[in-house]
């Protein structure tokens, strides 16, 4: 998606040139986060921010990876292959790499990892490999994971942190500080890490893909404010910066002299509903909700508008899974039908919050107290409050807000919904039983998206697997476990003389996924030096003469 | 001197206890729990939180949490972040250069330009040129660090280029570096505390200026910047001294905002950080290391104000 898109007023043209030109090798590049990490231990760091995943993708590998068409490739596997059922899956590793302290990935490093990091009580991984029962190894460089159930969508477990190798030597020799020196296999290796400060990584000289990387050095700094992080920019401090912040886009598409690349996320703000609080637990309210709700002027307090298109399913857009038929029945915008389903709850004797027949729906709204999502619950209540209910907002800071979703001690509270992972894991997550699934954080359950989960988690086929996800979607236009906002928006901004931030390949040539939630791939990004950016200016110029005369 | 320690100690000692346990207390309280944080991302199961509950020493008595903790803590180790891996005393020496200079730099400026302006202010009471200081004195105290802070990123980083809009260089790596990456920082709290010694200092010389001694001062003659500096000066200077002292000592809670707009990886920014993913052991720890700068600082003003004027000694 072009930066140059009419979606507001003033926009620029900063797109990246569509061909980055030869690539360069040397220089030193400083990119600016969103915020810190806690812990680079795989397993015990909070791995799942966009500012950690694009820093793990300096110093980390993942064994799998998806692809511009959204199928899983391996990448530092050299193969990943199912027996039958997919209950078996054989990883096999390349020859010849080494984790930045010369220890060899092999077998033996790769099944450490999994039992000490990963398939152990305490671990924050933990609950994502619920599946697999063990890891055997096979020979020198091959493992076997056994699953408890069949899987097909197994490689997803593998493309974040319980598929980045560490090596074990490091692990066990820095012990209970392990998590402050990072040795991966990845195409930079650590210098220094001042947290709250900057990371300073270098170059990894015996990187296993030829040739790469390009940059001599990477130093990431993480920014929290916004503001602060493009001022950064202008000012020349920074060479590179990324946000996922509708309004700090918008602020972007309008910044000559930079580059601008964007990226959509599946990932969309949305009030989530508890099915087992009344009166949110009757789906006709959790439906009045839904109808009440003008996702475009959620979106527009958002700071959204021409950014994020409305969402109405886990998949936006650009998703392979996405289904129009989905996006033509999510119910919005009808005030009348709203109003029409709030006054048969209220009416209804049996009514599930035990009010008296007439009585108003009381709600309460948890949200965070950061000012656009402020803004936000305002509107919600604005929304609902037009429509018959009576909703009361409750601001608390994250930590209780996460406290109360997991223990279930909350009615409605504005959350993010969905990510870029496989639709069997999303949905097999939200939807779970909640007493094997402890992500299930609406409580929803429904016998149809089990009977869908199944054919997801078993059935290989693109095609029957993306009509279980549209029958799953269907359902939960009539459900309404939560309503959107819209599809995040990811974007990282460069100074010109910055190339190849998206269009990074796989060994065999083919093109990755490109840069999901601002996590880009370093070690195929570089920096035109001084020499090669004043020759490409001048050959520009000289263009441009060309043209006018 | 070695009189007032002996007096001073063991209320030193009593609430740097005090505010140890309560800290304690208050922490564990929150809502939200550490092993939720940590494992938040990944799913939590009721297994797993009792787990890391358990490998965290969670789920012993909140007081036995806690003398266990005041053991280590009166050996030197106030333990080790969970979250982090960090040792916590390690965390909190490797930022306080940054969160001290910050501050020290800010009280300096402060000071450089409050002192001469209450000066002039409290020489002209009453003028024009009073009325323009006391509404800039009221103006900086109105605006919030926060918004000082982008007001000077946006004119000397992002127009002026003069000043870098975020980070850090250590002294060591470079002091020119160094001096320019906390200039805006320093500033951005020093504006506001340059107010308040202004105010300060301009009412205890208006005060003073209308002593007896000052008017036998004038009376022989002497000049008026002598008398300002030589006669006025140091006894106006006692609530000014005190005031810096406490804003020394809490320099810390003001750098919060400032260190997490600048990016600065001080003491302010570690606290902050730490209590919103309920790193209890990492704040304690910050907590009792600003109780004990809030004692010893005030302790120390103490002992100035002997310094600053024989009478105190004396009436001691």
């Amino acid at each position: 998606m072009s930066a140059c898109s009419p979606g507001g007023g003033g926009y620029v043209d900063n797109a990246p040139p569509a061909d980055p030109g030869q690539p360069v090798y040397g220089g030193h590049l400083r990119v600016a986060l969103e915020g810190e990490t806690n812990n680079w231990l795989p397993g015990r760091g909070n791995h799942v921010a966009p500012a950690a995943l694009t820093v793990a993708m300096a110093l980390f590998d993942p064994l799998v990876r998806l692809d511009h068409e959204g199928r899983f490739q391996p990448y530092l596997a050299e193969s990943v292959t199912p027996n039958e059922n997919f209950d078996v899956w054989t990883v096999r590793l390349r020859p010849g790499v080494q984790f930045h302290d010369g220890t060899a990935l092999d077998a033996e490093a790769l099944k450490w990892n999994f039992d000490n990091l990963h398939k152990r009580q305490g671990s924050v991984t933990f609950g994502s490999i619920r599946d697999i029962d063990r890891m055997e190894i096979v020979d020198d460089l091959t493992v076997n994971y056994f699953l408890t159930r069949s899987v097909v969508p197994f490689p997803d477990m593998l493309t974040r942190a319980v598929g980045w190798p560490v090596s074990p030597t490091a692990v066990q020799r820095y012990g209970e500080e392990a998590g402050l020196y990072p040795v991966g296999t990845g195409p930079f290796q650590l210098v220094e890490w001042r947290r709250d400060d900057r990371l300073e990584l270098r170059r990894n000289d015996n990187y296993w893909r030829e040739g790469l990387p390009y940059l001599d050095a990477i130093t990431f700094r993480p920014l929290p404010d916004e503001d602060a992080r493009v001022a950064s920019l202008i000012s020349g401090d920074m060479d590179v910066v990324q946000t996922l912040r509708q309004h700090i886009v918008d602020r972007l598409r309008r910044m000559s002299g930079i580059y601008l690349y964007e990226q959509l996320g599946n990932s969309s703000g949305s009030a989530i509903f508890n099915a087992h609080r009344p009166p949110v637990d009757d789906y006709r309210v959790r439906q009045a909700l839904a109808w009440a709700v003008d996702p475009e002027a959620l979106v527009e307090v958002l700071g959204g508008r021409g950014i994020s298109p409305v969402q109405t399913q886990y998949f936006n857009e650009d998703s392979v899974w996405y289904s129009p038929r989905v996006a033509a029945a999510w119910p919005q915008k009808d005030q009348q039908r709203a109003r029409e389903l709030v006054s048969e709850y209220i009416n209804d004797p049996q009514r599930s919050d035990g009010l008296a027949v007439g009585e108003p729906i009381a709600l309460e709204l948890m949200c965070l107290p950061e000012q656009s999502l402020v803004d936000l619950a305002q509107m919600y209540q604005a929304l609902w409050n037009a429509v018959g209910f009576d909703v009361r907002l409750r601001q608390v800071e994250q930590a209780t807000q996460i406290q109360s979703v997991i223990s279930g001690d909350y009615m409605t509270t504005c959350w993010r919904t969905s990510n870029e992972q496989d639709p069997y894991i999303i949905l097999n997550n939200d939807f779970g039983p909640p007493d094997v699934q402890p992500l299930n954080y609406t409580n929803f359950t429904h016998p149809l998206i089990d009977e869908k989960l199944t054919v997801l988690r078993t059935e290989p086929d693109f095609d029957k697997r993306k009509a279980a996800v549209e029958e799953v979607m269907m359902l939960l236009t009539e459900q309404v476990p939560n309503t959107w906002t819209g599809s995040t928006p990811s974007a990282v901004a460069t100074q010109p003389r910055v190339r190849n931030i998206k269009d990074w390949t796989f060994p065999d040539g083919r093109l990755g996924d490109g840069m999901p939630v601002a996590q880009v791939s370093w070690a195929q990004v570089w920096m035109l030096d001084e020499e090669s950016w004043l020759a490409e200016q001048a050959a520009v110029s000289a263009a441009a003469e060309e043209a006018g005369e | 001197m070695s009189g007032l320690l002996l007096r001073k100690l063991p209320w030193l000692a009593g609430t740097l206890l005090a505010v140890s346990f309560f800290t304690f207390l208050l922490v564990s309280l929150l809502p939200g729990d550490p092993a939720v944080m940590i494992l938040g991302a990944g799913g939590v199961s009721p297994e797993a939180v009792a787990a890391l509950r358990a490998e965290m020493g969670l789920d012993r008595p909140l007081l036995v949490r806690y003398f266990d903790w005041l053991g280590s803590a009166l050996s030197g180790d106030l333990g080790r972040s969970p979250m982090t891996g960090q040792a916590v005393t390690d965390a909190i020496l490797s930022r306080l250069p940054v969160t001290i200079q910050l501050g020290v730099m800010a009280i300096i400026i402060a000071l450089l330009l409050a002192v001469p302006l209450a000066m002039m202010s409290a020489y002209f009471a009453g003028s024009r040129f009073d009325r323009a200081i006391s509404g800039l004195g009221f103006a900086l105290m109105s605006i919030p660090s926060f918004m000082m802070a982008i007001f000077l990123i946006l004119i000397f980083a992002v127009s002026l280029n003069i000043f870098p809009a975020t980070g850090w260089i250590p002294f060591s790596v470079s002091p020119a570096g160094n001096l320019r990456s906390a200039m805006l920082p320093a500033l951005s709290l020093a504006m506001i505390e340059l107010a308040l010694y202004m105010r300060l200092l301009r009412t205890d010389l208006i005060t003073t200026l209308q002593q007896d001694y000052i008017t036998l001062a004038r009376s022989k003659g002497l000049p008026n910047w002598l008398i300002m500096f030589r006669h006025a000066l140091r006894p106006s200077s006692f609530s000014l001294m005190t005031v810096v002292g406490l804003q020394l000592g809490g320099v810390i809670s003001g750098a919060i905002i400032i260190e997490e707009i600048f990016a600065l990886p001080g003491v302010g920014r570690l606290l902050y950080q730490s209590i919103l993913q309920r790193d209890l052991l990492m704040v304690q720890g910050i907590v009792l290391f600003i109780a004990t700068a809030y004692v010893v600082v005030n302790f120390l003003v103490d002992l100035g104000y002997s310094l600053l004027d024989p009478r105190v000694r004396h009436a001691g």
